[in-house]
């Protein structure tokens, strides 16, 4: 029997590819639509496994629109509810996580309108925050953090919510101006033109205040 | 060549941070920065802004927050449907819990499938297939063979690289064992040909391997004297001696006849290959990548290289194809570099820099963030300037889109 060890190399090169392919842990676009298909048709564990996979960037999306830690809480509870809800409205033709984004940015918007103020004020925030991470307890980055926050949120809190989510989701979240443009149901232009205005007065506020650092 | 100006690329900029903007206006964009200090500080501008928007201003809760929402959640979505529990769904369920364990279960019963499928189609235990295959893969070279149909070329590849006389019934045997339609369509179309009468081109013009030596009754019958019987004055006779004896000479020490290693790219026609091996430059890739508009006797420039001392480095092929590996990629990099430094035809400097780029996009395709790649991107920036003021940006577009 004769085998040549490049061949027997090269076979066993292919399959460790396939088989490390298949148990890397990124949850693929078919993953996905097959999760979304069956927690349509009601099977409770796959809409857990997708609130496990979307729940942190759909609580930073909040967080980066509200700057506060209990009401992105808020927003992730009520966004999932509401994506629960409605499953059957959701169609394949958008990806999912541009779905469920939309969902996230409406329920911010509600949530600042309803509480008649953009952002949350920084003295309810100072109250709010800070001890609710007692699991990663490091005071000072904390301290740090708070202030980060701060500083971040005044600037921003200069800007439009409409604008600040668009600028998010493409600076924070790396989405397409496609993608951005099915999340906030707006055009691609709309998305161009909002970036810019974002850019433009977020430079001259940074000028001002000379960085963030 | 078109070149943007400074207020066509402001346009251009935010497009160009959010990787917006078409391949060729990226490029023309890049072109531009290169040499514009107004617009790199605009760009800085930008990126720092969008630095602002990345801040991390607050830290991850932790995994118990994490789990503690998935619950709050789930407790409080209502039933859809009452799913009905049976134990086949229950171990369904096991199996699913994890998405790892079902991938791992699904790519092991993959690798056994692809096992099995080897083990029946005989590639990989197979006692009666030939080694030349495999040998020729390691050589990095395949004989060009006069089959059209690829496993055709395989097939007498892998046989008469060996040395051995393969009878053609043996080969058709093998295949049907292997059960391979294509090399068993291959094979029964020349041998159906052969019967037909036709001369059917069995035997490769050129084999890697060189000739055996002459044996008692292995002599090549063009070793007889041609002129035994000739009659005439023995000085025309000598003279014709001569002269066909220079003939021979000639014609042995032809390049590409002995134990050349014939280059291994698809993509060149046969054609070219083989008109341009002649030359004995070595460049074949050059040549047969640019056949369409570079004729054989333009190529003939291109003997310079031999002068340079890369004519053995250069016979492993110098198109980026995907058949190398990436040091031959590279290897083949550091030769057309050479070429660019020394050729002064440009032609030749042309058609090397679009091998260059050739060789980068496959790099980059193989492997996004290695070191070779960072390497390409390096000299790939000093001569796609170069590269673009030789040819015009249009058509250096036009012939990428034409190389894919």
């Amino acid at each position: 029997m004769e085998l040549s060890p490049v061949w027997i190399k090269y076979e066993i090169g292919v399959m460790l590819s396939w088989v490390v392919f298949a148990v890397s842990g990124v949850l693929s676009r078919e993953d996905e639509q097959e999760l979304v298909r069956r927690a349509q048709k009601g099977d409770q564990l796959a809409f857990e496994k997708l609130v496990i996979h979307f729940q942190k960037p759909v609580y930073d999306l909040a967080r980066r629109i509200v700057f506060n830690h209990m009401d992105a809480d808020e927003i992730v509870q009520e966004t999932f509810l509401k994506a629960y809800q409605h499953l059957d409205d959701f169609s394949d033709e958008y990806k999912f996580f541009t779905w469920l984004y939309r969902i996230t940015v409406n329920q911010s918007f509600s949530l600042l309108k309803r509480r008649n103020k953009k952002v949350s004020s920084l003295d309810s925030l100072k109250d709010e925050d800070g001890v609710q991470f007692a699991g990663n307890a490091d005071v000072f980055q904390e301290y740090r953090n708070s202030e980060l926050e701060e500083i971040v949120s005044k600037t921003l809190d200069k800007i439009r919510p409409e604008l600040r989510a668009v600028f998010t989701l493409k600076v924070w979240g790396g989405l397409s101006y496609k993608e951005i443009a099915d999340t906030m149901g707006i055009s691609e232009g709309t998305v161009m033109s909002r970036l810019n205005r974002v850019r433009t007065r977020l430079q001259e506020v940074l000028k001002k205040t000379g960085g963030y650092r | 060549m078109k070149k943007i100006l400074c207020e066509e690329t402001s346009e251009y900029l935010e497009l160009y941070i959010d990787n917006e903007l078409s391949e060729e206006l990226r490029f023309a964009v890049e072109i531009h920065l290169e040499e514009c200090p107004v617009c790199q500080q605009k760009v800085k501008m930008l990126q720092e802004v969008d630095e602002f928007g990345k801040v991390e201003f607050y830290s991850d809760p932790g995994d118990e927050y994490w789990n503690s929402v998935t619950a709050r959640i789930m407790d409080s979505i209502p039933a859809r449907k009452v799913v009905p529990i049976s134990p086949w769904r229950t171990v369904r369920y096991w199996f699913e819990s994890p998405v790892h364990l079902r991938r791992a279960a699904y790519g092991a019963a993959a690798a056994v499938l692809i096992m099995a499928g080897l083990q029946f189609s005989g590639i990989l235990f197979n006692e009666n297939s030939s080694p030349g295959l495999a040998d020729n893969r390691e050589a990095g070279f395949s004989v060009e063979s006069n089959l059209d149909s690829d496993a055709g070329s395989r097939i007498s590849g892998g046989s008469l690289s060996a040395g051995e006389e393969t009878p053609k019934e043996t080969v058709r045997q093998s295949a049907v064992q292997r059960e391979d339609r294509n090399i068993k369509n291959a094979v029964d179309k020349t041998v159906s040909a052969e019967d037909a009468g036709e001369k059917a081109p069995y035997v490769p013009k050129q084999l890697t391997v060189a000739p055996k030596p002459p044996t008692a009754d292995n002599n090549p019958p063009a070793l007889e004297d041609p002129f035994k019987g000739k009659q005439g004055p023995a000085e025309n006779i000598q003279a014709e001696r001569k002269e066909e004896e220079s003939r021979r000479e000639e014609l042995a020490a032809a390049p590409g006849l002995g134990s050349t290693p014939q280059i291994r790219n698809p993509r060149i026609p046969k054609q070219g290959i083989s008109a341009f091996d002649q030359s004995g430059t070595g460049m074949q890739g050059i040549a047969g990548f640019q056949q369409k508009r570079i004729s054989p006797r333009n190529f003939r420039s291109s003997t310079r290289l031999s002068d340079m001392g890369t004519q053995q480095q250069a016979k492993r092929q110098s198109i980026g194809s995907s058949d190398l590996t990436d040091i031959e990629l590279l290897q083949n990099k550091i030769i057309l570099l050479e070429v660019l430094q020394t050729g002064k035809d440009r032609k030749i400097r042309d058609v090397a820099l679009l091998q260059l780029d050739e060789i980068y996009r496959e790099l980059l395709s193989r492997n996004p963030s290695g070191d070779s790649v960072r390497e390409v991107k390096g000299f790939y920036s000093i001569y796609k300037k170069e590269l673009i003021e030789i040819l015009g940006l249009d058509e250096y577009s036009a012939r990428l889109e034409r190389l894919e």
